[in-house]
């Protein structure tokens, strides 16, 4: 009788077919995140490029054996659909010891082979909105990597002061990037602007995934001349990035509390608790829809009793970046309990 | 009255939008525009009567839609999302048209991948011998 081909088998027979399409060039580097080495390999130099600013101040001299490779392409997903299948909006899964295949009609195929250790992000190509609707590739991968490694990967930015972090979370337009940054320039420990790795097991730990740091027009027409600022066009359009590798960014913070910035208009900023379901709900619902997770019950459980014992806080912001920036400094370091256990 | 059953849920509103999750299961639950509109009401300490008056006096609403209002609670009491509480609530309840826009049926869906969207195992469940899993350029 003939052998049942694994989930592993099939990924496998995906990466032939992505060596096949990938074009000469550089066209991989490696990054070291959360003391792991893992390759990142595209099909195309341009795409390969694109990432790599992003990743400024991970990158590492390359090894022969990461402990993973994220492989990216760009191409139908209905090559990875199995021809009986006729109903287009259903999504087709695959699960077993080996590995996880996901084929999403429209969106993408994505893969995690155990076995080899491979993630794979296949893209359908797609118009601009549907990029948007859904997380970008690397950070897709970066969840599924983190969930295999005992973390968990969330949409949040975390700074601190004497070793003491904050997670920062709001929608976009909330204040979160642009008083984040304010933090990084102001000397504050700094993880992450938008996307912090947690550990799963004992006190809330943060980690960043890479040290660069978007900026929206209003920051980048604040900061100091001189400061090292890229322009990058990626999957999901232009976007201004300061390289932060020259500041010191935290290999980890312990998270002690969760601010949720409000745009205030007073004049002066403040801090208050407020309620946590309506801030854990955007930290959830904001995290699945980035990490193309969207009504997962199992991510979206362990997200929440991840979170459930953390303290949560409203930051009401004035239009003063300083003072935002000193109000919060001060409530790090007088406030804020030492011990979240 | 009712008030959100904090003990198994988190509630928040995005763009007009109730997003409601159930922490315990995981659970994420959907209401349409008037629905999410009603739901933030009657955590806020509306009473159903209230709301019942506000609603029909929008244009086009229906005869029977205390009917339906009761309906949409007595799911949302069934699904953990609100429970009883003791007093009679707030009297004022206000609505913007514009939640009026995708008609009265006041829906709450409840969302589970697993159970509504997954419909094949396509690496083991399908015949290999039409080309799947073997990549259709490998044959």
């Amino acid at each position: 009788m003939e052998e049942k081909p694994t989930v592993s088998d099939f990924l496998q027979a995906a990466v032939r077919r992505f060596e096949r399409l990938r074009e000469s060039g550089e066209t991989s580097f490696q990054v070291r995140i959360a003391g792991q080495v893992i390759e990142q390999r595209f099909c195309t130099a341009e795409h390969a490029a694109t990432v790599r600013q992003y990743m400024t101040g991970m990158i590492v001299p390359d090894t022969s054996t990461p402990d993973a490779v994220f492989y990216y392409w760009n191409e139908s997903v209905n090559v990875y659909k199995p021809e009986s299948a006729n109903n287009v909006r259903a999504i087709w899964q695959s699960r077993d010891d080996t590995g996880y295949l996901r084929v999403t009609p429209g969106y993408a195929m994505i893969g995690v082979d155990h076995k080899n250790r491979a993630y794979l992000f296949c893209r359908h190509p797609s118009g601009a909105k549907e990029q948007l609707l859904f997380g970008h590739s690397m950070v897709v991968l970066f969840g599924w990597w983190a969930r295999q490694n005992q973390m968990m990967l969330l949409h949040s930015a975390c700074v601190g002061v004497n070793g003491k972090g904050v997670m920062i979370s709001a929608r976009g337009g909330g204040g979160k990037s642009t008083l984040s940054v304010s933090c990084l320039l102001g000397g504050f420990d700094f993880v992450a602007d938008d996307y912090i790795l947690v550990n799963r097991e004992g006190p809330l730990r943060a980690m960043p995934l890479y040290r660069t740091v978007g900026l929206n027009p209003d920051m980048e027409s604040k900061l100091k001349p001189g400061l090292p600022v890229v322009r990058v066009y990626d999957e999901r359009g232009g976007k201004m990035l300061l390289d932060a590798s020259r500041f010191d960014f935290a290999k980890e913070l312990p998270v002690h509390a969760i601010l949720c910035p409000k745009i205030g208009g007073g004049d002066e900023p403040c801090i208050r608790p407020t309620d946590r379901g309506s801030v854990l709900a955007k930290i959830i619902d904001s995290t699945a829809s980035q990490l193309g997770v969207f009504r997962d019950p199992e991510q979206y459980r362990q997200m929440a009793q991840r979170l459930l014992t953390i303290p949560v806080y409203e930051i009401s912001l004035c239009r003063d970046l300083d003072k935002n920036r000193e109000c919060l400094r001060k409530f790090i370091e007088k406030e804020l309990d030492t011990c979240t256990d | 009255m009712y008030r959100l059953n904090e003990e198994k849920v988190f509630f928040d509103i995005a763009d007009g939008q109730a997003v409601v999750i159930n922490f315990t299961t995981g659970m994420y639950y959907g209401t349409d525009a008037l629905g999410s509109a009603v739901l933030e009401q009657l955590i806020g300490g509306v009473s159903e009567t209230a709301i019942a008056e506000a609603v029909s006096k929008a244009a086009g609403c229906p005869s029977d839609f205390a009917a339906k209002l009761d309906a949409f609670i007595k799911k949302l009491v069934e699904k953990e999302i609100l429970t009883a509480a003791d007093g009679e609530g707030s009297n004022s309840a206000a609505f913007d048209d514009a939640v009026f826009a995708e008609g009265f049926e006041l829906s709450v869906d409840e969302f589970s991948e697993v159970q509504d969207l997954l419909l094949a195992d396509p690496v083991h469940d399908v015949d290999v011998s039409e080309g799947w899993p073997i990549l259709k350029d490998e044959n």
